[in-house]
């Protein structure tokens, strides 16, 4: 009896939230909150109430944005740690382990945008593999030149994060 | 094996050298380090700059999930002369017990080798971190 309440809670702890979507992309130096070509890519996702906006940085793991928003130079004071690139994406994929073993169980959806060159997510593809939900993870991959702006691009994470469909209240999952 | 905090000395960047005076764990709470600073030679400024701060010591900061860093006046339960402006400063890093959890589940499902939970190079960047957003830089 005890055992099996226990079993019940865990279930229903690491069940998703019907709806709930996770938008992660790569923080890069032309990528940051505040610039035109980020705020025109996330303004329309940031307007959806079922979706979490994350970006994943290096050593931090995945941030929230307003995290990204209010400690931006936090992250540039680690430009000049003296610490290997490799040391540092490993912390990054330890974090990014530790954040979709505690957060990611929760989420439906998770669309992660790739841009290249894809060293840039080396510590995300140290830590998804093999992990229980990494089949909930949907990869948008931008080529060199492509703007993540772009209406081509940003139809594409509107129907990934199904944000018409659950604004219609019309989710399919 | 996985420390949660350097043993050893490191550098706050050209300010300081931060050397570790103790650790206290709490299951609940999780773990606190606290590191003694030493300005270097040559950086009697830090001290001055310091001072300046004082009203926003024993704020914590806490940027990134689980973390949180803050200063304080050294030994200043123990002596008035930590009262007096060149008296020394202590930093105190925090990490939730959760936190710790999480991250050396994720050690150990990925199977990486982590010698140090919270690096030096974490630390930097929340100490100095801590230090602008109080004002040290302006």
């Amino acid at each position: 009896m005890g055992s099996s309440s226990i079993l019940d809670g865990l279930v229903r702890r690491s069940a998703p939230v019907k709806g709930r979507r996770a938008f992660l992309f790569p923080v890069l130096p032309g990528f940051r909150p505040g610039q035109p070509i980020y705020e025109q890519t996330i303004d329309p996702i940031r307007r959806a109430t079922h979706v979490d906006i994350l970006g994943l940085t290096v050593p931090f793991g995945p941030l929230p944005e307003d995290a990204l928003a209010t400690y931006g130079p936090l992250l540039d004071l680690y430009g000049s740690a003296d610490t290997s690139r490799f040391d540092l994406e490993q912390t990054g994929a330890i974090r990014t382990r530790a954040w979709l073993d505690a957060a990611g169980p929760f989420y439906e959806r998770l669309v992660l945008l790739s841009h290249l060159p894809a060293k840039t997510l080396r510590h995300w593809t140290r830590a998804v593999p093999f992990h229980p939900i990494a089949d909930r993870i949907r990869i948008i991959t931008l080529p060199v030149n492509g703007r993540p702006s772009d209406p081509f691009y940003t139809s594409l994470f509107a129907k990934a994060l199904a944000l018409s469909e659950i604004d219609s209240g019309d989710s399919d999952e | 094996m996985t420390a949660i905090f350097p043993k050893d000395p490191f550098l706050l960047g050209r300010l300081a050298e931060a050397h570790l005076l103790g650790v206290e764990t709490s299951p609940l709470t999780g773990s606190v380090a606290r590191y003694g600073l030493s300005p270097l030679e040559g950086s009697r400024e830090w001290v001055e700059r310091t001072a300046f701060v004082t009203p926003a010591l024993g704020l914590r900061y806490a940027p990134l999930p689980g973390l949180w860093v803050t200063m304080r006046k050294a030994n200043v339960r123990e002596s008035l002369d930590s009262l007096e402006p060149d008296a020394g400063y202590e930093l105190l890093v925090g990490a939730e017990a959760a936190w710790i959890r999480a991250q050396l589940d994720a050690i150990g499902g990925l199977g990486i080798a982590c010698p140090i939970l919270v690096p030096p190079y974490t630390i930097r960047a929340l100490a100095l971190g801590y230090l602008y957003r109080v004002g040290f830089a302006s």
